[in-house]
């Protein structure tokens, strides 16, 4: 009978599935374009962390558990996904540029979008630390590796060159007998450098948490933003690096959003969808004990309104399908991070930091600049605009035809829709009750200013050849009329005929007072002034 | 048997713990405490509990450590991964606490910060397998605990629980608990101790469980006088009958008191002390 041979896979660096052996092999980028995107494109903790997360995400991991302890020098990421084996690993991430990721499906196990393409994500974290250990165990398989990888050897500029490519990192491999049931992925990251290490470093925050409240942490991502809002900042920006950090990883991630997120009481059914999908996912990533969220929250605000949309269109490149919302309110939107639109290829925001393009796909600067300050939105694109990605995932080529596509689908929506229709009589309405308050708030500093119960107003032409005064006052038992000549008001702008007007009337009680004395009605004249100032 | 992380017994044990750390940490604020809790966690919890640390339950349902330092040790992996998830602002080792100990000797002594794994508080080593078969001696361990505190001339608490394993003891093991013995016994400075053994065993063998806890309370105190630690306070117990394991717990409080003061008198002390004061837990 014929002997049937298996051919074992054969990896880059030639690593088995043997027990007990130690093996050895490089990480290398393909090309110089890569190493210097790897080196240079991952600027922050979170952005690194998160391509970990999502790797997690793409192996089907339900929970991800991160442990931050970086006084000790340790950042220990866990999941509970699919695991993978030695040959797995040489073959996914011994040659970046090259995973095999996508190479069988656009689609996860169970379902999930596939968000990893070049493998590169996974060598970002060479910028937070020295070095990387690995330990995995695939799903089915009863053996486990654990790597070592060693950054610092190549952290110079002269990375060692081979045919093959750069070499970015050496590693060593151990198999060792794991329960066949157990399937996992646990990466701890050793010898965080000092600069992260102060970013992630919570302990001042803490404290300033316990000098203001009773508790000692927030307990969940509702909490931690309300207590943002607490603190009236504008932006996360403004927060201390710990909690942008977690506010930018959670920004990235496929998790779910915030409970009644992304806006409070919405029944519309584009964001019930959306936020169902994210559900759908079963994915949570437990950052030191605090689920994280999508930090998108806008609370019920009977003010704003919701446009949502969902679209298909052709292009020359092909199909291109969106769906999304813009969520509008009545004043400045803070977080200010979330002030524009969130572009999301495969549930992943392409954009700098916190997910947002701030210019919302380059919307004319010179117009409806006020409502701008009002917005956030996301797009969530189910087919196209990939291949306009850039490689470094944080932009897009605008000259893509998918891209062009989207850009004015988007911009003709805002002015339609959201800026003309919705923000404008959101505004009109807010103007009127502004203007309300406005009026209410000089009255009552006149009738401070004048001493009086009532202050009214009535508006007066010159006969012919008579010439008024701008203004003159008639007191009668507490209440004042004031009797303006239309003619002075009309010639001078609005803005300034309020301040000019007070001074006006001023300058009639102050004379009224003084009798004649001119010491007496300067003397009047500035203490009236002052009263005025202090009641504004 | 399969090893049971409470009993009533265990549970006096550990309260045997709380009062030890309680009476030696006034002025603590972040206790440290380096230990095997296992997946259960239980003198962590205790210890909270009791305001020696602060673990406050999360919203995932792990504990998080708000005061104290806690490094924790686990070469299962399956235990391992189960205390990350448990655990937040510890560091959980996955690897045996001797052969760390070992490979990090050198970044251990250098070390300089409070944040630092040494000097330590509290060292509690609560095994439950079988201490014979550790990749690096209970020997070398005592050792290097006593290396590194002594480094940092600091007192700490220690507390040593293990299972009494007579039939699967490795040889090795057994013949080095015996070399220390004999060792102990032909020392010419030790006739005293030598004398009292004599006298208390008046040639009856000593059963393995007695044999053992001696040989283990020698090293202890044995590494305490080289290093220049006296003994504050200590308690030895055995507990576990029927059905449950039989168990071995030593309870001790070190103080380092310098070069002078340490030396055989306070070692040979010590360790008479072991064979005769040995309490049955009920």
């Amino acid at each position: 009978m014929k002997k049937t041979t298996t051919r074992k896979p054969k990896t880059g660096n030639n690593i088995t599935l043997e027990i007990g052996k130690e093996q050895t092999g490089n990480i290398k980028v393909a090309t110089q374009i890569i190493n210097d995107l790897s080196s240079g494109i991952y600027s922050s903790p979170a952005s690194c962390v998160k391509e970990l997360v999502n790797n997690s995400y793409d192996a089907n991991a339900k929970l991800v558990t991160i442990r931050i302890k970086p006084v000790q020098d340790v950042i220990t990421i866990l999941d509970d996904g699919d695991g993978m084996n030695a040959i797995d690993f040489d073959n996914n991430f011994a040659w970046i540029s090259k995973s095999n990721k996508r190479n069988s499906s656009e689609f996860s196990r169970t379902g999930r979008p596939l968000i990893g393409k070049i493998g590169i994500g996974f060598i970002a974290v060479n910028e937070i630390c020295d070095r990387l250990e690995v330990s995995s165990s695939k799903r089915g398989e009863a053996v486990k590796f654990v790597a070592t990888i060693d950054f610092k050897k190549f952290q110079k500029e002269s990375h060692k060159a081979t045919e093959e490519g750069i070499i970015k990192a050496g590693y060593s491999l151990i198999n060792e007998e794991e329960a066949r049931d157990a399937h996992y992925t646990l990466i701890t990251l050793v010898g965080i450098k000092d600069e992260v290490k102060n970013i992630l470093d919570n302990r001042q925050y803490v404290e300033t948490l316990k000098k203001g409240r009773a508790k000692s942490t927030f307990k969940n991502m509702k909490e931690l933003l309300l207590y943002s809002e607490d603190k009236a900042l504008k932006a996360f920006g403004e927060e201390d690096a710990y909690l942008q950090f977690v506010f930018n990883l959670a920004s990235y991630i496929p998790v779910e959003y915030i409970d009644g997120g992304p806006v409070e009481g919405s029944r519309d059914r584009i964001i019930s969808d959306i936020v169902k999908m994210h559900k759908g996912f079963d994915f949570k990533v437990d950052l030191d004990g605090v689920y994280l969220k999508k930090p998108i929250f806008f609370p019920r605000n009977e003010k704003a309104k919701v446009k949502t949309f969902e679209e298909s269109i052709k292009t020359s490149s092909g199909q291109l399908k969106f769906k999304g919302y813009f969520y509008i309110q009545d004043h400045l939107l803070t977080p200010r991070e979330l002030n524009g639109v969130s572009l999301r290829i495969r549930n992943i925001p392409i954009a700098i930091r916190y997910g947002y393009d701030t210019s919302f796909l380059g919307y004319p600067t010179y117009t409806d600049q006020i409502f701008k300050n009002w917005i956030s939105g996301e797009v969530y694109v189910s087919a196209g605009l990939e291949d306009a990605m850039n490689i470094d995932r944080q932009s897009f080529r605008e000259t893509h035809p998918d891209y062009i596509a989207l850009q004015n689908f988007i911009h003709r929506f805002l002015r339609e829709q959201v800026f003309s229709k919705t923000a404008m009589p959101i505004y009109e309405s807010g103007r009127k009750a502004r203007e309300q308050l406005k009026h209410r708030d000089t009255r009552k500093s006149l009738k401070a200013v004048l001493d009086a119960k009532k202050v009214s107003f009535e508006e007066v032409s010159s006969a012919s050849g008579e010439t008024l005064k701008p203004l003159s006052l008639k007191q009668s038992k507490g209440n004042v009329t004031v009797s303006i000549d239309k003619s002075y008001f009309k010639k001078i702008k609005k803005k300034d005929w309020d301040y000019l007007k007070n001074i006006f009337l001023i300058f009639e009680l102050a004379h009224k007072a003084s009798r004649g004395d001119a010491d007496k009605l300067q003397e009047v004249f500035y203490e009236k002034i002052k009263t005025w100032v202090e009641e504004k | 048997m399969p090893y049971v992380h409470t009993s009533p017994q265990k549970e006096k044990i550990r309260q045997k713990w709380v009062s030890y750390i309680r009476n030696h940490s006034a002025g603590i604020d972040e206790l440290k405490v380096i230990t095997l809790p296992a997946a259960e966690m239980e003198d962590l919890l205790l210890f909270s509990s009791e305001g020696l640390i602060e673990l406050e339950e999360t919203e995932t349902g792990a504990y998080i450590v708000r005061r104290g330092q806690i490094t924790c040790y686990e070469k299962s992996s399956t235990i391992h991964r189960q205390l990350v998830t448990a655990l937040a602002g510890a560091t959980v080792h996955a690897q045996e606490i001797g052969s760390h100990f070992r490979q990090n000797y050198d970044g251990i002594m250098k070390a300089n910060g409070s944040q630092n794994l040494f000097p330590t508080d509290v060292i509690n080593l609560d095994f439950d397998g079988n201490l014979s078969k550790s990749s690096v001696s209970i020997e070398e361990l005592i050792k290097l605990i006593f290396t590194f505190q002594g480094h940092f001339k600091k007192g700490f608490s220690l507390f040593l629980t293990f299972p009494q394993t007579e039939e699967e003891d490795e040889a090795k093991y057994t013949e080095l608990l015996h070399s220390i013995l004999k060792a102990n016994l032909s020392d010419t400075h030790s006739d005293a101790f030598k004398k009292r053994y004599e006298e208390f065993y008046a040639g009856a063998e000593l059963s393995y469980e007695q044999f053992v806890t001696l040989c283990i309370a020698k090293i202890i105190v044995r590494e305490a006088a080289t290093h220049h630690f006296s003994i504050k306070e200590n308690d030895f117990c055995t507990y576990g009958k029927g059905k449950k394991k039989r168990m071995c717990s030593l309870l001790f409080h070190f103080e380092y008191v310098g070069v002078e003061k340490g030396g055989h008198s306070m070692y040979f002390d010590e360790v008479l002390k072991t064979i005769r004061t040995i309490e049955e837990v009920e």
